[in-house]
């Protein structure tokens, strides 16, 4: 993003991709039985993964739509492409990015190299310059990081021991769906007792759709290792579909440590439907930081299995509803074991008739004893056409869990503003900074230069210039 | 071979058969009005799931009702002749007894007969003052149309007492409203009418019990009550409502509590749920008048298998509105709880006030509490939108601190629990009746009632 | 008849294991403090296999969803299950544990 790297001189033929992959160019559209065969076909892909998608397309048949949380009845499953080829040799044309997406990145200050990848267009050598010295460190210390689809190929048993044991297909309608199509995201492999000592970051990884509408990422962290995965950009995605279901799973073996990040920025017309969970293990702690700024719809609801004792789970997720948007978010915490601890806080800001709902879930199971559990969500409504909604749901089967929630929901106060503007401020001002005070706890756990882009995005969103 | 159950019911299984041509005989005997009324809502009881609310689904457990072979009364028997004065207990203003369907006691004191407050059987306000009735039974909104079960009283209810209260007029003590049920095979269906008029202010107690007088037999039949409390508050009234629920182990019981809130008015409840083997309670709070304010205390004591399933719905619509509800719920044994709390301040309701707090104490390994308190949020110029919940054990430093103080352990804990449940009976209005809660209260931590082990 | 699932040893206390009868019926085994049980390898909710789930005091806790089953009873005790989970009848001789079966054996769904 702001990171700053040398202009390098045409050196692609060195980082040659190796790339054994048969792309087509892309299914017709709507989704039939054949779609998924011919996606897995053309992936070359092992057998078992054939039938896990085709179980996974029949059971995405039979899920009906869910009738809770947004407001699915526009999406047309029908008019959808479900694989195309990854925008390598797509000539797509620097003209045909919108307005408001090139005017963003210029009030971000991203550079146009970076501009181009990320709005689809123009050469990537810059990124797979970038992409490949990353590689190279990493592979010295033993760490894989690649996409999805290549890791099926290199990594087959270790793949295959993972994948789907968080998120099984039959989980949700939009689970099964990208069970059935998933093409691209990350798998990251971090071998026992190894500290990462750089942020993963989505974009450096190079050989398929970066932003796939159904990507599908696998994080496994062996035990007592430790990684920070960062996902999306503060840039609105242009994505040339609505409909994003993206499946992502987490495995913190013991002892590990895991942070994930997002920062999600769909443009305005696209369904954001995810599932994210993680198992932690044994004593590991899991970390999910996710932040919600774009899209028509985003259901999104992180969470985390405590399954060995002494495990942690923190989720700080915020959420940023403008007009026409509907930020449908949470957080779950299920504990299954003695110990554990959890930590949800959520933060959302709606205006301009955006909707806001806060959905999370605590539960702790028979068996899981001394548990320490704790939720805050707190709501900031900027003006009365907006709507905030709180769901928080506490489930607890032991005698001796400590639990609290509290929930504020407000709009901010006539006397802070006008403090502030006594101080010279604007009113736009004033509301900025107070926002960004609101947003505060999730701001300081990101990375220094994510902080000062999250921060101007919520000014550009605040201000109204996202439209 | 297999050691596996036969499927059993559903737990969104309601047993329960409400006969048409039950609803058919009353109709046939009533006058027009009621007659549809009944026939309406039986339609509407037929085609309702019992768990309309899609946020609330999960939480709906039926399976402990056993009501397939409870019938309902038939028609009830005359009220006796009133006898006023003599029959008002010490300290109250009025009462209206049940046992089962027969009224057994129905009197005011003269000084609130004289100030035009009226107490009365529902058949026999429908015979003094129809107009009335009619406004108080008939009324849309009386019961909420979405919910099934408060349907299905309102289609098959056959015993019911009303009390009204004439503008301006204030009591100065309280109305006692007793039902003693509990008759096993046997369900009383039941509509309880409050109605304030502008300025007027009233306190009553309700109180649920047991009409057999010996301990309940292990193994006892079911039975079913159903029971309202249908509030009509006027422009500046005020009324306290306290309820003391202590049905026998074998009742199921559904409970509806809906109540209009205007201009300046102000609801208090006090609620205590004790007895009974299943407990579903729905209260709809609506503050549709301006500066009107609602204040909810309930507490939860379960013990052995019981599960309370408790819905409140608090709706802010006039502007400058209050609502501060606390729910609290101490679990032994295998009790469990469901306490669920909506808050919805709508766009019209500027300068809310509303707090909700849910807390759960889990005094075993197999209580379990479930707290769902939830905001729905389209008017943010609030003075107040919260809710907080915690659900724990014991505060181990109030134990400790007791101890300390040379407190048997035992003793500290129980002080505690009834520590945690006190701010309901604080609030009930009467001395004797605050002792006999006590003295429940304490009963029940003390171990196992009697008669905890029916069906 | 008795139908070899597997060896007590493979499964400890607080533990369960799944096996396949003829390769094709999942049979679920679970060591309950010493004392070993066989229920229906998948949720009567949902098409899954139990064994990926979570063994909860003295509930099996299903994956998928989190329906939870009484390990006594096979008894559905959280939702989104109703039915309950069959308990068969096992038998350990010889270090193996054996189920005792006379028919197909039921499974809930």
């Amino acid at each position: 993003m702001t990171t700053t790297r040398e202009i390098v001189s045409d050196r692609r033929d060195e980082y040659a991709f190796h790339d054994d992959i048969d792309y087509l160019a892309q299914t017709k559209r709507g989704l039939t039985r054949e779609t998924v065969e011919e996606i897995s076909r053309f992936k070359d892909e092992p057998d078992w993964m054939l039938q896990f998608r085709l179980r996974a397309y029949e059971h995405f048949l039979k899920r009906p739509m869910p009738t809770w949380g947004g407001n699915l009845l526009d999406i047309d499953l029908d008019k959808i492409v479900y694989y195309r080829k990854p925008s390598a040799g797509e000539e797509k044309s620097w003209d045909d990015v919108p307005e408001k997406i090139k005017a963003t990145f210029e009030k971000l200050g991203i550079p146009e190299a970076e501009r181009k990848f990320l709005a689809g267009v123009g050469a990537q050598y810059d990124s797979e310059v970038v992409y490949h010295s990353v590689r190279e460190e990493l592979s010295k210390i033993g760490v894989v990081f690649m996409g999805t689809d290549q890791a099926l190929k290199d990594y087959p048993d270790l793949f295959r021991q993972y994948f789907a044991t968080v998120v099984p297909p039959e989980d949700n309608k939009f689970a099964a769906l990208n069970s059935a199509v998933w093409s691209g995201g990350s798998f990251v492999y971090v071998p026992k007792g190894v500290e990462v000592p750089l942020p993963l970051q989505a974009y450096f990884r190079i050989n398929g759709e970066n932003t796939g509408q159904f990507e599908r990422t696998l994080i496994i962290v062996d035990e007592g290792a430790k990684v920070h995965y960062i996902e999306g950009c503060t840039a609105p995605i242009y994505a040339t579909d609505s409909l994003h279901a993206a499946v992502v799973e987490v495995v913190a073996l013991p002892g590990s440590k895991v942070r994930y990040t997002t920062i999600q920025n769909w443009s305005n017309d696209v369904y954001n439907l995810v599932t994210k969970r993680a198992h932690a293990h044994t004593n590991s702690t899991v970390e999910w930081i996710d932040a919600n700024t774009g899209s028509r719809l985003t259901m999104k609801y992180p969470a985390i299995y405590l399954r060995g004792e002494g495990a942690t789970a923190d989720i700080i997720s915020v959420a940023v509803a403008g007009k026409g948007q509907h930020q449908d978010t949470g957080a779950k915490a299920i504990h299954l074991a003695k110990n554990t601890r959890s930590r949800i806080v959520s933060k959302s800001v709606s205006k301009d008739g955006g909707r806001a709902t806060y959905r999370g879930s605590l539960k702790v199971m028979p068996g899981a004893t001394n548990v320490v559990a704790s939720v805050r969500c707190d709501a900031l409504m900027l003006d009365d056409i907006s709507r905030s909604d709180t769901y928080p749901y506490i489930d607890i089967q032991e005698d001796d869990t400590t639990m609290t929630h509290e929930a504020v929901v407000g709009k901010i106060s006539a006397d802070q503003i006008f403090y502030l503007m006594s101080r010279g401020l604007t009113e736009n001002e004033a509301q900025n900074l107070i926002v960004q005070g609101f947003l505060e706890v999730f701001t300081k756990e990101l990375p220094m230069e994510y902080a000062i882009e999250f921060n101007r995005l919520v000014k550009l969103e605040m201000e109204g210039s996202l439209g | 071979m297999t050691v596996g159950r036969v499927p059993r019911q559903a737990p969104a299984d309601l047993t329960f058969h409400l006969a048409q041509d039950l609803v058919e005989s009353r109709a046939g005997r009533e006058r027009d009005w009621l007659a549809a009324d009944r026939r309406a809502a039986f339609e509407r009881f037929e085609a309702l799931p019992v768990e309309g609310n899609r946020l609330y689904t999960t939480y709906l457990d039926l399976r402990l009702a056993e009501l397939a072979d409870v019938t309902p009364w038939p028609a009830p028997a005359a009220a006796p002749a009133t006898s006023h004065g003599a029959a008002v207990p010490d300290g109250a203003a009025g009462i209206a007894a049940f046992r089962e369907d027969r009224v057994a006691a129905l009197a005011l004191d003269d000084e609130t007969r004289a100030a035009g407050v009226v107490l009365d059987t529902l058949d026999g306000l429908i015979a003094r003052d129809e107009a009335l009735a009619r406004r108080l039974l008939a009324d849309a909104d009386a019961l909420p149309a979405d919910d099934k079960l408060a349907q299905l009283t309102r289609a098959g209810w056959n015993q019911g007492v009303v009390l009204h209260v004439p503008a301006g007029v204030k009591l100065a003590r309280p109305i006692i409203l007793r039902w003693e049920v509990g008759q096993g095979g046997r369900a009383l269906l039941t509509r309880t009418i409050l109605d304030l008029g502008a300025g007027a202010s009233a306190s009553v107690l309700e109180e649920l019990d047991s009409s057999s007088n010996g301990p309940l037999v292990p193994g006892a039949p079911q039975a079913l009550f159903t029971g309202t409390l249908e509030l009509h508050l006027d422009p500046e009234s005020e009324l306290s409502v306290a309820s003391i629920q202590n049905l026998p182990a074998n009742t199921i019981a559904f409970q509806q509590r809906r109540a209009d809130i205007g201009e300046g008015a102000a609801l208090h409840w006090a609620l205590a749920q004790l007895g009974g083997r299943l407990v579903r309670s729905r209260v709809d709070n609506r503050l549709t008048g301006d500066r009107s304010s609602v204040e909810q205390v309930e507490i939860v004591f379960g013990d052995g298998t019981q599960l309370f399933d408790l819905t409140s719905f608090t709706t802010h619509l006039g502007r400058n509105t209050t609502g501060n509800l606390l729910s609290k719920g101490a679990l032994k044994d295998a009790a469990r709880t469901f306490m669920k709390g909506l808050i919805t301040i709508e766009k019209s309701a500027v300068g809310t006030d509303s707090f909700l707090g849910e807390f759960g104490m889990n005094l075993s390994k197999d209580a379990r509490a479930v707290a769902i308190p939830s905001l729905e949020i389209d008017q943010p110029d609030c003075r107040r939108a919260a809710h907080s919940s915690s659900v724990g054990p014991i505060d181990e430093t109030q134990l400790f601190y007791l101890e300390s103080r040379g407190i048997d352990p035992d003793d500290a804990r129980k002080f505690i629990v009834l520590g945690f449940l006190e701010p309901v009976v604080a609030r009930v209005p009467m001395a004797d009746a605050q002792d006999r809660l006590r003295e429940l209260l304490e009963a029940k931590w003390a171990g196992p009632l009697a008669d905890a082990s029916a069906a | 008849m008795r139908i070899d699932l597997l060896a007590a040893s493979e499964v400890g206390p607080g533990e369960m294991k799944m096996a396949w009868v003829d390769g094709v019926e999942p049979v679920l085994v679970v060591n309950v403090g010493g004392d070993y049980r066989a229920y229906q390898g998948i949720c009567s909710h949902e098409y899954f296999e139990l064994d990926r789930g979570f063994l909860t005091g003295g509930s099996l806790t299903c994956a998928l969803h989190l329906s939870r089953f009484d390990l006594e009873t096979g008894e559905a005790l959280d939702p989104p299950a109703e039915q309950p989970i069959a308990r068969y009848v096992v038998v350990v001789e010889d270090g193996r544990v054996q189920l005792e079966a006379d028919g197909p054996l039921q499974v809930n769904e």
